[in-house]
């Protein structure tokens, strides 16, 4: 859960602007909010009122109306998007204010794949009265779905079980890796099955990993496979 | 050009360190699960509407899918 809600994020905004602001000037100060910047969190927020830094990758405008703007933004998780809009009012010479928020994006989970309690409701119908499961598993993903934004490494067989108990993950264990690994990056450890074993912290670089033959990779952090799906291997 | 968030422009490129099998007798791949067991253990793309809460949607959910547990991993929070 933590993996995930830690990904980045893509919200869809609208902003109102308390006067009129000519267009040129709306779509060029969008601009100023790109990369990192400090935000101070809402008067009404869940976390303590500090001023922190969050990263903006993009802010795109889809459309301006008079006062209101609607624009699509990717932002680091814990970005306080009614901030943005407070801020781009000063910045305008006037106020504004967030109007509607939709999240598009959140890790992996976009909008071009969501469902609605309505849809999960006729396909659980679907499953149990009539048999069939396959509106279902169209919508309940396994739970390895949940990291695939996270970089991977696949571990040999019989580095399962000890891993299932907390051990970290040494370089004797891999059996292939994602070459965008850095050092202190979240990793998602797989089976050669694709299952997902466990998330760890990764202590070495995609070259290090490359170039050498043992030492620790990653450092277990959760794990979710219970132990003895796969045997406990034995040194000889 | 499409706007990306960072994770989604990591180069995945992978790496063998090991060409080795799996044994097919311990495990299972996700694609071979059944419905029960993704009942138990798998994770819905649920468009949240207004009005009701996270937490009520995620009961919502529970009742419908008669399962024991269910947890959401995000409030939208405005």
């Amino acid at each position: 859960m933590e993996a995930l809600l830690k990904g980045g994020k893509e919200y869809i905004c609208l902003m109102h602007i308390h006067s009129e602001i000519n267009e040129e000037e709306i779509r060029k100060s969008s601009e100023k909010f790109i990369g990192k910047i400090m935000q101070l969190p809402p008067v009404k927020s869940a976390v303590k009122r500090q001023l922190r830094e969050r990263e903006i990758y993009y802010i795109e405008i889809l459309e301006i109306k008079k006062q209101d703007v609607l624009f699509r933004i990717g932002c680091q998780a814990g970005t306080y998007i009614r901030t943005i809009c407070v801020n781009w009012g000063k910045i305008l010479g006037t106020n504004a204010h967030m109007q509607e928020l939709v999240r598009s994006k959140a890790s992996c989970f976009n909008d071009s794949e969501w469902y609605s309690l309505h849809d999960l409701m006729d396909a659980f119908y679907l499953y149990k009265e009539e048999n069939d499961d396959s509106e279902l598993r169209k919508i309940i993903k396994p739970s390895e779905f949940a990291v695939s934004h996270l970089p991977k490494v696949w571990v040999i067989d019989s580095a399962v079980d000890t891993l299932c108990h907390g051990a970290n993950l040494s370089i004797p264990g891999i059996a292939k890796f994602e070459d965008c690994i850095e050092k202190n990056d979240l990793v998602a450890v797989f089976s050669l099955k694709n299952e997902l074993i466990s998330l760890g912290t990764a202590v070495m670089s995609k070259e290090d990993i490359k170039n050498n033959n043992n030492g620790i990779v990653i450092k277990s952090k959760k794990v979710f496979m219970d132990a003895e799906v796969y045997p406990h291997y034995k040194k000889s | 050009m499409e706007n990306k968030l960072p994770f989604e422009s990591l180069n995945r490129n992978n790496i063998i360190k090991k060409q080795v099998a799996t044994d097919e007798t311990y495990g299972k791949r996700p694609e071979q699960r059944t419905t029960t067991e993704l009942l138990n253990n798998g994770v819905i793309c649920l468009n949240k509407v207004d009005g009701p809460t996270s937490h009520q949607v995620a009961d919502y959910v529970k009742k419908i899918l008669n399962v024991e547990k269910v947890g959401h991993g995000g409030t939208l929070e405005i």
